[in-house]
């Protein structure tokens, strides 16, 4: 269409108007947004949820089912064992016994809302699995509701005294997480209402960052008299954990089990948070692929895998990445995000109050603003009643149950009979990264990057 | 043991019916026990060989006696104490008192690091110094110090109150909620956010009156009262010079 004035549109100005609209790789759309954002606030950006960029992971791993060499079950009709021990290696008097080798993780109370930690615990309970505190301190509602609480103590020490520690069924002491290794908790005044800031004992709506190290205990020396002293205050009755985020994995997994704990948790770099600073959720830490690898090989090097357990989170979404986390070495998983999913966080409903927030169902990570639409993330009293305590939960249970059906259904395929039957030998990975974080062969070779000095 | 108990109990004031146990041969778990124990039914019970060993009584629920440790003792002597009454003759390692919540801990002589670390009640009287971070991130309680207390004392304590009759090291009551820290004699510097206030007559009277209690005399020079400014409980652009470095 040429029209006077204008010059007939040949191939060359199309390619000219394709160019002068192209996006540079350098400087796209999200860094240009960024850097208006922190030059309109002055500060870094805080954000909810996870990470914002492709990383290797477990979706890189296949599983190798039985065909010739091995021998599957019947997958509807041989059962497989998915009983979880965590915690038994001192001799403690109640280890934690999980049906199931799943649980859900530390997510506080305030960065939650009680009807959610209620709901959790009710759906733990209904399956027969733990849930955990978090750094926010012991919610009333939340001890009710769960017949297996582990009670985390973070630098912070919020609410912590021997009332509550004798209320725990299992102690985890937090040297961090995965979404913002080497920093505290952060928990913005929005959320800092009424309860929790009594919890907390902090003045009302403060823009909390908790503390990063424990205020009495710097190395391990120091940490092997705090963990015993933790033992003789619960009088040796429930198991000690301590939760790292993945960074110096096999030295850090090392020293955690030299020093006495009797699970380690270790979080993956796309360990998700209510509130971390941008920038640590995306350039800290290692993806859990390597951390498991890496926590399973220090274990072995002390000779001590299989005494002391291993729990792995960080980006655990289903049953599939669940098998494959225990495949490579771990006792259990910790889910966080796909617990909330499950709860409700990102449903299509409630629109408009996405859209306030800038958002929208399927895309929402703004757990930190504290107006979270579906009351999952938030303290305000009317969304917190948006979320129905007993549907919550029964949603949470039912995810966790189909979960843990599809961890059983690959575990089958594979011939075992014990979902902790499952061995890195089940596993071959689809690219040269995921071979090499994971240990695991490449697929359709026997190579495994770096091993025997191959690479 | 050939050690003159009668001699022993006079160099710790205690009583001559003062029930003894010897820690050496126990490990923690028992002589806790045995502290529980004989607490019910005495007045005085002395631990006698601490040896400056760590994890000493500790979650003790409130009991009639009192507890002694006669001698030093290691880390955490007395953490999770819920309603005990201990007195340490001698000095005492890092955490004392940590996680406390009601009772009352006396060390005749001086504390490591940390000292009352995160407690959330009950009181802790130092008749020597205290060492660095006494008092940190406390949630409730009080805290008195004869001598004087090192660096970074009282940091992010959230409630609570830290009285120190001679002196305090570098930035004390940095990064403070609502705690609150009574000084006097000389001090290092003060932590970041934290500012100096007039005391009024209502803590001068809070401060007799807490005394009188504890027994112990009033300082020379007068009270500096210490709190947090409240300009790190914000996350605000105007203050980025401050928080970039901290
Ligand atoms: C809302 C929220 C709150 C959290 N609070 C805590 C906490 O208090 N302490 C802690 O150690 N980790 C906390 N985490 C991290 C989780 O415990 C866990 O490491 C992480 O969520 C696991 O990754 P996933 O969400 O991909 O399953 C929190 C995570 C979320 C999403
Ligand atoms: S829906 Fe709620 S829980 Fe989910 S990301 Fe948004 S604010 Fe967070």
């Amino acid at each position: 269409m040429s029209s006077e004035g204008r010059e007939p549109e040949t191939d060359r100005t199309r390619a000219a108007d394709a160019l002068s609209m192209q996006e540079s790789p350098i400087w796209d759309r999200y860094t240009i947004e960024e850097i208006q954002s922190k030059a309109e606030l002055g500060r870094y950006r805080i954000t909810g949820f996870s990470l914002h960029r492709r990383i290797p992971r477990l979706d890189d791993l296949v599983f190798l089912p039985a065909a010739m060499t091995r021998l599957p079950l019947e997958g509807y009709r041989e059962s497989c064992e998915t009983k979880t021990v965590l915690g038994a290696r001192h001799g403690c008097a109640k280890p934690l016994e999980l049906s199931v080798p799943v649980y859900i993780t530390s997510m506080s109370f305030g960065a939650l809302s009680w009807n959610a930690k209620a709901a959790l615990g009710r759906a733990a309970s209904a399956i027969g699995t733990c849930t955990c505190t978090g750094e926010g301190g012991m919610l009333t509602e939340e001890r009710e509701e769960s017949s297996l609480l582990v009670y985390q103590m973070t630098p912070s020490r919020y609410m912590l005294d021997l009332e509550h520690l004798r209320q725990a069924d299992a102690i985890e002491v937090a040297m961090g997480q995965g979404a913002k290794p080497g920093t505290g908790g952060l928990l913005p005044g929005a959320k800092v209402a009424d309860r929790v800031a009594e919890m907390r004992t902090l003045p009302k709506n403060i823009d909390q960052r908790s503390a990063v190290r424990h205020p009495d205990f710097l190395g391990a020396d120091d940490m092997e008299v705090k963990l015993e002293e933790l033992r003789i205050a619960t009088d040796n009755q429930v198991p000690i954990f301590v939760k790292m985020p993945a960074t110096r994995v096999r030295e850090d997994v090392k020293i955690a089990a030299k020093i006495g704990a009797d699970v380690i948790v270790v979080d993956g770099m796309e360990g998700a948070t209510g509130a971390s600073p941008e920038l640590l959720l995306d350039h800290t830490g290692v993806p859990t692929i390597a951390a498991v690898a890496a926590a399973r090989e220090a274990l072995e090097e002390l000779g001590l895998y299989g005494q002391v357990d291993l729990v792995v989170s960080g980006g655990i979404r289903s049953g599939a990445d669940a098998a494959k986390a225990l495949a490579l070495g771990a006792d259990a998983v910790a889910i966080g995000t796909a617990a909330l999913i499950a709860l409700n966080c990102n449903a299509p409903v409630y629109a408009e109050d996405y859209a306030q927030l800038g958002t929208a169902s399927g895309f929402c990570h703004h757990c930190h603003t504290g107006r979270c639409p579906v009351g999952v993330a938030t303290q305000d009293p009317e969304l917190v009643e948006r979320l129905d305590v007993e549907k919550a939960a029964e949603r949470v249970e039912n995810f966790i149950n189909a979960m843990v059906m599809e961890i059983t259904l690959l575990a089958k395929a594979c011939g075992k009979g014990d979902v902790h039957g499952l061995e890195p030998e089940d596993l071959r990975a689809l690219t040269l990264e995921a071979a090499a974080m994971a240990r695991v062969p490449l697929a359709g070779t026997d190579w495994v990057p770096g091993q025997d000095g191959r690479f | 043991m050939s050690i003159d108990q009668t001699a022993v109990n006079r160099w710790a004031g205690l009583s001559d019916d003062a029930v003894h146990v010897d820690a050496d041969g126990l490990d923690a778990y028992r002589l806790n026990r045995t502290l529980r124990e004989l607490a019910q039914g005495s007045q005085q019970v002395a631990v006698d060989n601490p040896r400056a060993r760590h994890n000493l009584g500790i979650g003790l629920e409130a009991m009639r006696a009192e507890i002694h440790f006669l001698g030093s003792v290691g880390y955490y002597c007395g953490g999770f104490n819920a309603g005990a009454s201990i007195v340490v003759h001698g000095n005492a390692g890092w955490g004392v008192g940590e996680a406390m919540s009601e009772g009352r801990i006396v060390v005749r002589g001086s504390t490591a690091w940390s000292a009352g670390a995160g407690m959330r009640g009950g009181t802790i009287v130092i008749h020597g110094d205290g060492g660095p971070r006494t008092g940190i991130a406390m949630k409730g309680g009080d805290i008195f110090v004869v001598g004087s207390v090192g660096f970074l004392s009282g940091f992010m304590a959230h409630r609570g109150k830290i009285v120190v009759l001679n002196g305090a090291g570098e930035s004390l009551g940095a990064s403070m909620y609502e705690g609150r820290i009574f000084v006097s004699g000389d001090v290092g510097s003060l932590g970041a956010d934290a500012i100096e206030r007039p005391l009024d007559g209502k803590d001068t009277e809070e401060l007799v009156r807490d005394l009188a209690v504890v027994g112990l005399p009033w300082p020379d020079g007068p009270f500096r009262k210490i709190e947090a400014e409240g300009r790190l409980w914000y996350f605000d652009k105007h203050d980025g010079r401050i928080w970039r470095s901290i």
